[in-house]
């Protein structure tokens, strides 16, 4: 698994979650909050992203990190376990 | 096995509130997107004549006949804002609804898990045939903190649930051997002193979402891992920091069953969770009483509530642990919950100003930790006369050297 490919989930899951997206809209250098997402939306994608990538991660990890390309490191972390 | 579950059960949701929509607006919000994004319409705020040991009698007092008092020999009290750190609050409440001197007492706390604990010990003091026939009672009473102008503002409440658990269940039998448990070592909010109630919300919510999945699966454990979580449930109450968590707690199950389209989450949320929001509505953060905020709900809002309906319940409790467990509806649940008047006692509170509160939020700040103090029983318009006088409700009267003093209206 690249991170290439764990960002592309997470960017699929963001358009499936926050209205008036294109994944081409979306920088992994910022955070979701930049694009209007609140702290359920985030959840939702988190929890989408690891169904899909088939990982398990405490998300109270989660809670801190900047931006989308941040995710995806702590992602690949456990995708490579 | 006996049926043990709770035979009379009474909620308290203060006696003033606070329209959400007119707050947004003071604080240049948009009130739509508050009321959207939190699911509360108004919340419960308190004079500063009561306190959690008010509320929690303020709830059991109306409930209990003196055949009730003689009966209970267990009193717990669930809270996260007792007014002392020694004393429980449990005495004060055993002192004012004269109760008799044979009642094993104390108070429980782990935020808003404090009710469920209080509520599996009595249970599983009946269970266990100790408690030689006789019955519990059950309080859990919370107030949040003064929040002036942060954004947890819109996230504030307070209510007190009052529940007498016994082996005669006439509102709910809960499934003792059914319940999936799931603890962390995290801090996402906690109230490290009298005045503070500080911590990360997106940590908070995070590790909710982690509590509910690990003791949902524990909880499928328990039942043998047979279970098809679109028909077991008639209902599922979902522990309420504020109403709408109770979306993405369904969300999360629902997709674990099996991953489903957000409309089709939608349609069974509406069906099967938004039922048990009626009053944590009016009431905004529950706390502690949340479950039983949300069953009275449910009991309210459905006329066509079975017997054997079974509610799933999650609470959880930032700390944390959350816990997964059922109970069946029983054959008296509906009458039960009519004689209540829920209805009639929300719609009695007094609506607040955003400057009303924040002067009542002043004072309540300027009480704590101080040794001596009288509340102004003239504030608002006398609400006191208008509301309190001669009803029988509880009121603190005075702080002299820290001894506080109790009467009833």
């Amino acid at each position: 698994m690249t991170k290439e490919r764990v960002i592309e989930v997470i960017k699929n899951n963001i358009i499936e979650n926050l209205d008036d997206l294109e994944v081409d809209d979306i920088d992994p250098q910022k955070s979701m909050k930049d694009y209007g997402a609140n702290s359920l939306d985030m959840i939702e994608v988190v929890s989408c992203s690891m169904r899909e990538l088939k990982i398990k991660i405490p998300r109270s990890e989660l809670a801190d990190i900047a931006n989308i390309d941040h995710l995806a490191d702590k992602f690949m972390d456990y995708v490579d376990k | 096995m006996k049926r043990i579950g709770i035979e009379k059960i009474n909620l308290y949701g203060t006696s003033l509130f606070l329209d959400q929509v007119k707050l947004a607006e003071a604080r240049g919000k948009d009130p739509d997107k508050v009321v959207t994004d939190f699911l509360i319409d108004v919340r419960s705020l308190n004079p500063p004549y009561e306190d959690t040991v008010t509320m929690g009698a303020n709830a059991a007092g109306p409930m209990l006949t003196e055949e009730d008092k003689s009966s209970i020999s267990m009193l717990i009290v669930g809270t996260e804002g007792s007014v002392d750190f020694g004393k429980p609050i449990s005495t004060n409440i055993h002192g004012a609804l004269k109760l008799t001197p044979n009642v094993r007492n104390f108070e429980t706390k782990h935020a808003c898990y404090c009710g469920v604990a209080a509520l599996d010990t009595a249970l599983n003091w009946i269970a266990s045939g100790l408690n030689r026939g006789k019955k519990a009672l059950v309080i859990t009473t919370d107030f949040s903190r003064m929040h002036l102008n942060t954004k947890e503002e819109f996230v504030m409440g307070g209510v007190a649930a009052a529940l007498l658990v016994s082996e005669n269940p006439k509102v709910i039998e809960y499934e003792l051997v059914k319940k999936g448990s799931w603890t962390t070592n995290v801090y996402d909010t906690f109230r490290p002193s009298a005045r503070h109630e500080v911590g990360n919300n997106e940590i908070s919510l995070f590790s909710y979402i982690d509590a509910l999945e690990g003791s949902y699966a524990d909880y499928v454990k328990q039942c043998g891992n047979s279970i098809d979580f679109d028909t077991h449930f008639s209902y599922i109450n979902y522990h309420t920091p504020f109403p709408a968590m109770s979306f993405q707690a369904h969300r999360t199950l629902c997709n674990i069953a099996r991953p489903r389209k957000k409309a089709e989450v939608k349609e069974s949320f509406q069906k099967k969770v938004f039922p048990t929001l009626l009053y944590s509505r009016k009431v905004g953060s529950t706390y502690g009483a949340s479950n039983f905020v949300g069953l009275c709900a449910l009991m309210e809002s459905i006329n066509t509530l079975k017997a054997g309906d079974r509610v799933g319940f999650f609470t959880y409790g930032s700390g944390a642990i959350g816990e997964f467990y059922s109970g069946l509806i029983c054959p008296e649940a509906q009458v039960t919950i009519k004689s209540l008047n829920l209805d009639g006692h929300f719609d009695s509170r007094r609506e607040v100003s955003v400057e009303e509160y924040e002067m009542i939020e002043k004072i309540r700040e300027s009480y704590i930790e101080n040794p001596n103090f009288a509340p102004d029983f003239s504030i608002l318009d006398n609400w006191y006369d208008a509301h309190y006088r001669d009803r029988g409700y509880l009121v603190l009267k005075e702080v002299k050297d820290f001894y506080r003093t109790y009467e009833w209206s």
